[in-house]
C-alpha cells in the first residue's frame, strides 16, 4: 500500500481514465453552455440566473434535495440503531438487502409508489374504507411528499449503512461515561453518540444530497410534471428540445454546469469538514447487542412499542412499494396468476426487447462484474495516493475525481454517447461501452468506500509481517487484504449495485442484445400489458437481492473474513 | 498492491482495446438497416413482424430498430449524432409534428412517390408535408378517455369548458407536452380551442382539474388503468384494447397525430431504407398497425379489424393546427406552458 | 457511602460471569479489584454503575437496594481505561459535563475550576482532548467523574494506558484526591503491585470468584487461596512431598533436600506438595531455617535490587537482592526461614501465571 515510485505512475491510471471516459467528454458538452457563436460568452448563464422561472427551479431543486435528506436521515437512522443495537434472525441478510432500493428503476419506485400511497392505492382505499371517507385522505402522490418519500425510499438506506459503520465502531464507553455523569439516555444521544458519529452520517448526508439533487426520473414520475429540478430542465432541454441554433441545448448544459458546480461545491465542503473531525481514540470493547425479540413482556414496553411503530412504518415505506409492484406481478381482475411471468418470458418477446429478459439479468450481471472489475483497482490505486500522499492540492483532486457523481446523468449519457460514436472509441451499442460507462460512474463510490478503510490501516501490521519473512505478495494477500477486504466488499458490492440500476447512460449506449434489467422493465413499461413491467421489476428485485448476498459472502469467503 | 492494481487495470485495458477494434471491423460489414424509432413502436408495436418479413424479404440484410425514448428524444440523439460524427441511423419513424423542426437541421432526404411506390396509396389528408421528408404511415386522434366504470356519459364533460367545472378536480391524467408526442398534441389542441393567447388562461382553470401530468403516456395510462383518475388523455382507438376505457370527444373534436418515415440524408443504404419505407407502407404491414400499434393505417387499402367498425371512434371533427404555425411558435408555446405548470403563473 | 454486594451472579449466554459475589465497601473507603483479565472485576464496576443487571442478588447503596435505578441517577463517577474524553468538547466541556444535570446548577464555572486545580490541569481549559498527554487526558476524565459530586467513585483500569513513571505518580494523586474527598472507591485493576500500593483493601478474583478480600499486607503475607497466592507478588514454586508432619510443622522433601514450613491443614505424609518462598524473603549465603544449595545462572538489574536466578536441585529459585555479591556460575546458599514457605493447599501444580 505503500507510495514509491509505482504510485505515480499508478496515479495516471486512474486519472488517465476519468480524463480520456470523463473529462474530456463531459466538458465538451458543458462548453456548449459558455460559448455563442464559437466564442465565450455568459449569455446564457445569465439567462438562467436573472430568470424567475430557472430561480425558481433552482431553489426547488435545492429545498426537495434537503427535504429529502431529512426525510432519508428520519427514516434511517433509527434502522441503524436497530442493526447497531439488537441481534435479530436474518440479520445479517437484512443488511444486505437493504442495499436493493438503490438498484430499482425510478418507474418500478414510481408505480409502487402509487400502487401503495396514490389516490386508489391500498393505503388510502384502506384508511377510506375504515373512516369511512369519501376521498383519499393522504395526498401523497403527485407531491412534493411523494418526491421526499421516494427519494427517502431510495437513499435512506444509505445513510442506514454510514451510520451503522460509524455507531458499530463507536466505543460505548464513551456514552456509559455520560450515563455516569447524569446523562439520561436522550442527553446521552444528543451530547456523545450523535455528534460522534456525525461524520458518517454527514458522509452519508452529502451523498444522499447530491443524490436527490441530480435525481430526476422520480421528480417526473412521482412528482409529476408540475414540479421541476435542475436536472428535470437538463432532461427536458437536452433530450427533446430541438432548435436549430441549439439555445435550449445550450441553456441545458449552463444548467448541467450550475448544478456541477453546486453539488461539487458541496462534496469539497463535506470532504474538508469530514477531514477536520477529530478522531475517537481505538476500539477497545465491542458494542453490546441485545436480542430484539425477548418475550411478550419486554414486546409492550414504552420503549419498545416505539420501536415496533417506527418498524411498522419502515416496512410501509421500504417493503410496502416493492410488496405493491409483486402484489401486481401476480395480481390479475381479483386472482392469483403467473401470466404475467410466462408472458415475459415468452421468446416472442425477444425480437420486439431486443432482449429476452434472461439475456438482460444476465447483461446486467455481466456489466456489473465488468464495470467493479475496473473500477475496484483503479479505485484502490487512487484511493492509496489519496490516503498516503501528505501534498498539498491532493483534497482538490479528491474533489475532482468525485466529479462523476456530482455529474448530471443525462449529460454524462450524452457525452459518452458523442465520445463512443466518434474515433478513436467508435464503440457504441459494444457491452464495452456500457461496461466503461457504468465504471466511470462508479468509480468515485469504490474511491469513497476504500479511503476510510486505508486510512484505517497500520502500516505497522505490514513491516511486522514482513519482518517474520513474509514476502511483498504474501504481506499483501495474508495481511493487508484482510485488513481492507470489509471495506473493499462493501464498496464492490455498493458499485455493483449503483451499476446494476443504471438506466440512463445504459439505454443511450446499449443495443439490441446489451439491454439490461432496468431497460426491460423501461421497454415492458411501454406496453399495453400491464402487469409485465411489475413482473419484470419483480424479476430484477430478487436477482439484485440474490447478487448483493452471494456477493458478500462470496467475497467474505474468498477474502477469507 | 498498487503494481498488482496498476497491471489489472492495463490488462482490462488492454483486453478491451482489442476487443473493440475487433468490434468496430466487424461493424461496417453486411447491409444493416439501422431504424430509430419511438420506444412504444419496439415494446408493443409491429416492430418484430416488420424486421421478420424484411429480413426475409431481403437475404442478408438485418434490420436493427433503436428506441432509447419518445419520438422527440429519438430525433433529438440523430441530431446530435449528426453533429458529432455522424449517426448509424438510416431510417427515423416519428410524429410528424416535429417535421418542421427536423427540416431545420436538414436532416432527412425528400421523398417522392417513383422512391416510394406505396406512397400513392397514402390518403391525401394526410399529407401534410409537402416535401414528404417524413411520409406518413400511422395516424390516429388524440382524445379525451374516461373509465366507463367510474364515470357515467352523464357525467362526463361535453367541452373543454366543462372540463374545468370543480366536479373534475384531479380527474385527468395528461403527458407533459414537452416530453411526450400525446402530450403535445393535447396542448396543440388546446391552442387550437382557446388561441395563441388565451390558451393560457385556459390552462390556469384546468391546473386544478389535473391530477398529475406524467413523462410519458405509458405511465399516465397504467395510473389511469390502476383507478388513480377517471380520465386520461389518450387516443380514440383505445376501447379496441379494453371496452372499459371509452374515448370522450370534448366540442366533439379529435386532435390527430400522425406518425411518418424518413430517411437520413447520410444513409449508406438508400435504396435499402426506400424499400423499408415502401414494405412499411404496404397492405401486409398497414392492416398489422391496428391490432399492435392501436392506430390507424395511412393505406388507404387497407383493411381495418371487423371489431374497429364500433371501438374505433373517429371523430367528427378531427382538428390539427397547420405545421408551420407549430414549428414556428412550439418552443414559445412549450416555454409558456411549462412555466405555467411548473410556478403555477 | 456504603456499598453492598450481595450474593451477585451474571451470565452472558452460557458464560458465567460472576458467581455468588459478596463484597462490601464501606464508607470512604477505597477498595482495589484485581484479578487476571477477563475475571469478572469490570462486571463487577459495570453492574454498580448499573450498565448491567445481575441475574440474581442485589446492590445496595447504603443499605438501599439500586437494582432498577438506571446509571443516571446513581451518582456515580467513572474513569475508563481509555478516559472515553468526549473527543468534541474541550477540557472545559468535559469537566462541566456532568454538572449540567446536577441539581441546583450554579457555580459551574468554579466547580470546574476547582476540580482543574485539584487535578493540576488549570490553564488547560481550552484544550481538546486530541491535544494532552495521556496522563493530562487521565486526570480530566477524573475531573469529570468528581465534578457533580459522586457518592461513588469507580475506576477501570485507569492508569493501565500510561507507562510506568507516570502511573506510579498518578496512582498516589488519586490516592491522595480519594483522601481528601472521602469518597467511596472502587479501583478495578490486573496490577497487583497497583492494588498493594493504593487500596485500603484488596478484593483478589479468579474467574467469577472472590477469593479473598483483605488488606494488601493480609493478601500478600497470608493468601488465603492459592490462586491469591499466585497472582500476588512473585513466587517461586517449589514442589516436593511430605516426610514428616509434627502439629503445624511439616517437613518437605523438595528436590532432594529437606526444608521445613508450617501450616494449619493436616495433611498425610507422602502427599505431593507445592510450597511457595517470595524472592525478597530469600537470602543467599547466610545461616537460615532452610537451605537449598544452587549455581547462580543469571543476573537482572531493577534498579533498587538485583534478581538472581539460581539454578537448585528444587528448580530455578529467584531472589531479590540490594546487593550484586554473586557472579554466575558461584555455587551459592539459598535460605530462607520456614515462615516465610506457604503450603498451596490444593496440591495441584498451580497454573503458571
Amino acid at each position: 500500500m505503500r507510495v514509491k515510485g509505482t504510485g505515480w505512475v499508478g496515479l495516471l491510471l486512474p486519472v488517465l481514465f476519468l480524463v480520456v471516459f470523463f473529462y474530456v467528454p463531459v466538458a465538451n458538452l458543458l462548453r456548449e453552455g459558455l460559448t455563442r457563436d464559437g466564442s465565450f460568452s455568459l449569455e446564457f448563464m445569465r439567462r438562467i440566473l436573472t430568470d424567475d422561472y430557472f430561480q425558481h427551479v433552482i431553489l426547488f431543486t435545492l429545498w426537495q434535495a434537503l427535504l429529502s435528506t431529512v426525510a432519508s436521515i428520519v427514516l434511517g437512522l433509527p434502522l441503524a440503531y436497530i442493526l447497531t443495537h439488537y441481534d435479530f434472525p436474518l440479520k445479517r441478510v437484512i443488511r444486505s438487502l437493504t442495499i436493493v432500493p438503490f438498484v430499482l428503476p425510478a418507474i418500478t419506485v414510481a408505480l409502487g409508489f402509487a400502487l401503495l400511497f396514490g389516490r386508489n392505492g391500498y393505503l388510502n382505499q384502506v384508511l377510506m374504507h375504515l373512516f369511512g371517507l369519501s376521498e383519499p385522505p393522504l395526498p401523497i402522490m403527485y407531491s412534493v411528499a411523494g418526491i421526499v418519500l421516494a427519494h427517502a425510499f431510495y437513499n435512506a438506506p444509505i445513510i442506514t449503512r454510514t451510520v451503522h459503520a460509524a455507531w458499530e465502531r463507536l466505543d460505548p464507553r464513551y456514552e456509559e461515561s455520560a450515563r455516569a455523569l447524569g446523562a439520561s439516555p436522550w442527553y446521552v444521544f444528543k451530547d456523545v453518540t450523535l455528534p460522534m458519529i456525525l461524520p458518517g452520517l454527514l458522509s452519508g448526508a452529502a451523498l444522499v444530497f447530491i443524490f436527490c439533487f441530480l435525481s430526476f426520473p422520480i421528480v417526473l414520475s412521482v412528482g409529476g410534471g408540475r414540479f421541476s429540478t435542475i436536472e428535470v430542465e437538463i432532461y427536458i432541454r437536452v433530450v427533446t428540445q430541438l432548435d436549430p441554433q441549439l439555445v435550449n441545448y445550450k441553456i441545458g448544459a449552463a444548467l448541467a454546469l450550475v448544478g456541477l458546480v453546486l453539488s461539487l461545491g458541496m462534496t469539497y465542503i463535506y470532504l474538508r469538514v469530514q477531514g477536520s473531525f477529530a478522531r475517537q481514540t481505538e476500539q477497545l470493547r465491542p458494542r453490546p447487542t441485545a436480542p430484539l425479540f425477548v418475550g411478550l413482556r419486554d414486546f409492550v414496553r414504552p420503549t419498545k412499542i416505539f420501536l415496533w411503530l417506527y418498524v411498522l412504518f419502515t416496512l410501509l415505506v421500504f417493503v410496502g412499494p416493492v410488496g405493491a409492484i409483486v402484489a401486481d406481478s401476480l395480481w390479475e381482475d381479483g386472482r392469483w396468476t403467473l401470466r404475467w411471468y410466462s408472458y415475459i418470458f415468452t421468446p416472442d418477446y425477444e425480437a420486439l426487447l431486443g432482449d429476452s429478459p434472461l439475456r438482460a439479468i444476465l447483461n446486467s450481471i455481466g456489466f456489473g462484474l465488468g464495470a467493479t472489475a475496473l473500477a475496484v483497482p483503479l479505485g484502490l490505486i487512487f484511493a492509496s495516493v489519496i490516503v498516503r500522499g501528505r501534498w498539498g492540492g491532493r483534497r482538490l483532486l479528491d474533489t475532482l475525481l468525485m466529479a462523476p457523481v456530482a455529474t448530471s446523468s443525462i449529460v454524462l449519457a450524452f457525452a459518452l454517447l458523442r465520445t463512443f460514436n466518434a474515433p478513436p472509441f467508435r464503440m457504441v451499442g459494444t457491452a464495452y461501452a456500457v461496461i466503461i460507462a457504468h465504471a466511470v460512474i462508479i468509480f468515485p463510490f469504490v474511491v469513497r468506500a476504500l479511503v476510510p478503510v486505508l486510512e484505517g490501516l497500520d502500516l505497522k501490521v505490514v513491516e511486522m509481517a514482513r519482518s517474520l519473512g513474509a514476502s511483498r505478495l504474501r504481506a499483501l494477500r495474508e495481511i493487508e487484504l484482510p485488513l481492507v477486504a470489509r471495506g473493499l466488499i462493501a464498496g464492490a458490492v455498493f458499485a455493483f449495485a449503483l451499476s446494476l440500476g443504471e438506466m440512463s447512460a445504459t439505454l443511450m449506449l446499449a443495443r439490441p442484445g446489451l439491454n439490461t434489467m432496468p431497460v426491460a422493465v423501461y421497454r415492458f413499461l411501454s406496453q399495453h400489458s400491464l402487469g409485465a413491467p411489475s413482473a419484470m421489476s419483480t424479476v430484477m428485485i430478487l436477482v439484485s437481492a440474490l447478487a448483493f448476498v452471494a456477493l458478500e459472502r462470496l467475497g467474505e469467503r474468498a477474502l477469507k473474513l | 498492491m498498487l503494481r498488482r492494481a496498476a497491471l489489472c487495470t492495463l490488462l482490462i485495458g488492454l483486453g478491451l482495446a482489442v476487443s473493440t477494434s475487433f468490434s468496430v471491423a466487424q461493424a461496417g460489414e453486411g447491409a444493416k438497416l439501422v431504424v430509430y424509432v419511438y420506444d412504444s413502436f419496439v415494446a408493443w408495436g409491429p416492430a418484430k413482424f416488420i424486421k421478420t418479413e424484411f429480413e426475409k424479404r431481403n437475404p442478408g440484410v438485418e434490420v436493427e430498430f433503436v428506441a432509447t425514448g419518445p419520438s422527440r428524444a429519438m430525433l433529438a440523439r440523430l441530431v446530435q449524432e449528426t453533429q458529432s460524427g455522424g449517426t448509424p441511423a438510416d431510417v427515423f419513424l416519428g410524429e410528424i409534428n416535429d417535421v418542421p423542426k427536423a427540416k431545420q437541421f436538414g436532416l432527412f432526404a425528400p421523398l417522392n412517390e417513383s422512391d416510394i411506390p406505396n406512397l400513392q396509396t397514402v390518403s391525401k389528408a394526410l399529407l401534410f408535408d409537402p416535401e414528404r421528408t417524413l411520409i406518413p404511415y400511422e395516424h390516429g386522434f388524440i382524445t379525451l378517455v374516461y373509465d366507463s366504470q367510474k364515470l357515467t356519459p352523464e357525467e362526463l364533460p361535453k367541452t373543454f369548458a366543462e372540463l374545468t367545472k370543480p366536479q373534475y378536480q384531479k380527474k385527468l391524467i395528461i403527458q407533459d407536452a414537452r416530453t411526450s408526442s400525446v402530450g403535445h398534441a393535447f396542448l396543440l389542441w388546446t391552442i387550437y380551442n382557446y388561441g395563441n393567447l388565451g390558451y393560457l388562461d385556459y390552462w390556469k382553470q384546468l391546473l386544478p382539474t389535473i391530477l398529475t401530468i406524467q413523462p410519458g403516456w405509458s405511465a399516465a395510462y397504467k395510473l389511469f388503468t390502476k383507478g388513480e383518475a377517471p380520465m386520461v388523455v389518450s387516443f380514440s382507438t383505445d376501447a379496441c384494447f379494453d371496452a372499459r376505457y371509452k374515448p370522450l370527444l370534448p366540442n366533439s373534436q379529435g386532435y390527430r397525430t400522425i406518425f411518418g418515415a424518413g430517411i437520413v440524408k447520410t444513409t449508406d443504404n438508400p435504396k435499402l431504407s426506400r424499400a423499408f419505407l415502401d414494405f412499411l407502407l404496404s397492405v401486409e404491414v398497414q392492416e398489422k398497425l391496428p391490432s399492435t400499434e392501436v392506430m390507424f393505417p395511412a393505406n388507404s387499402q387497407a383493411r381495418l379489424p371487423k371489431e374497429w367498425e364500433t371501438c374505433a371512434v373517429i371523430p367528427s371533427r378531427p382538428v390539427m393546427l397547420p405545421l408551420d404555425l407549430v414549428a414556428e411558435n412550439d418552443d414559445r408555446w412549450l416555454d409558456e406552458w411549462a412555466r405555467l405548470v411548473v410556478t403555477g403563473r | 457511602m456504603r456499598i453492598t454486594l450481595r450474593d451477585i451472579t451474571k451470565r452472558f449466554g452460557a458464560t458465567v460471569a460472576l458467581e455468588s459475589i459478596s463484597l462490601e465497601v464501606g464508607d470512604g473507603e477505597l477498595i482495589a479489584l484485581v484479578g487476571p483479565s477477563g475475571c469478572g472485576k469490570t462486571t463487577i464496576l459495570r453492574l454498580i454503575a448499573g450498565f448491567e443487571t445481575p441475574d440474581s442478588g442485589d446492590i445496595l447503596f447504603d443499605g438501599q437496594s439500586v437494582l432498577g435505578v438506571p446509571p443516571e441517577r446513581r451518582k456515580v463517577g467513572l474513569v475508563f481505561q481509555n478516559y472515553a474524553l468526549f473527543p468534541h468538547m474541550n477540557v472545559f466541556q468535559n469537566v462541566a459535563y456532568g454538572l449540567k444535570f446536577a441539581k441546583g446548577g450554579g457555580g459551574r464555572a468554579e466547580r470546574v475550576h476547582e476540580l482543574l486545580d485539584l487535578v493540576g490541569l488549570k490553564g488547560l481549559e481550552k484544550r481538546m482532548p486530541s491535544e494532552l498527554s495521556a496522563g493530562q487526558q487521565q486526570r480530566v476524565a477524573l475531573a469529570r467523574a468528581l465534578a457533580p459530586h459522586p457518592q461513588v467513585l469507580l475506576l477501570d483500569e485507569p492508569l493501565s494506558a500510561l507507562d510506568a513513571k507516570l502511573r506510579e505518580r498518578l496512582r498516589l494523586e488519586i490516592k491522595k484526591i480519594q483522601r481528601a474527598l472521602k469518597i467511596t472507591t472502587i479501583y478495578v485493576t490486573h496490577d497487583q503491585e497497583e492494588a498493594l500500593a493504593v487500596a485500603d483493601r484488596v478484593a483478589v478474583m479468579s474467574v467469577a470468584r472472590l477469593e479473598q478480600v483483605g488488606s494488601p499486607q493480609e493478601v500478600y503475607h497470608a493468601p488465603a487461596t492459592d490462586f491469591v497466592a499466585q497472582f500476588i507478588g512473585q513466587g517461586n514454586l517449589l514442589r516436593g512431598h511430605i516426610v514428616h508432619s509434627e502439629g503445624e510443622t511439616i517437613i518437605l522433601a523438595v528436590g532432594g533436600t529437606r526444608i521445613r514450613a508450617h501450616t494449619r491443614e493436616s495433611i498425610p505424609p507422602d502427599s505431593a506438595i507445592t510450597a511457595l518462598v517470595r524472592p525478597e524473603r530469600i537470602r543467599l549465603n547466610e545461616p537460615a531455617e532452610n537451605v537449598l544449595m544452587g549455581t547462580v545462572r543469571g543476573k537482572e538489574f531493577a534498579g533498587d535490587a538485583w534478581h538472581i536466578h539460581v539454578e537448585t536441585p528444587a528448580g530455578v529459585v529467584v531472589v531479590k537482592m540490594g546487593k550484586n555479591t554473586v557472579v554466575e556460575g558461584d555455587v551459592v546458599q539459598v535460605g530462607f526461614s520456614a515462615s516465610d514457605v506457604y503450603i498451596l493447599t490444593d496440591r495441584r501444580s498451580p497454573p503458571t501465571p
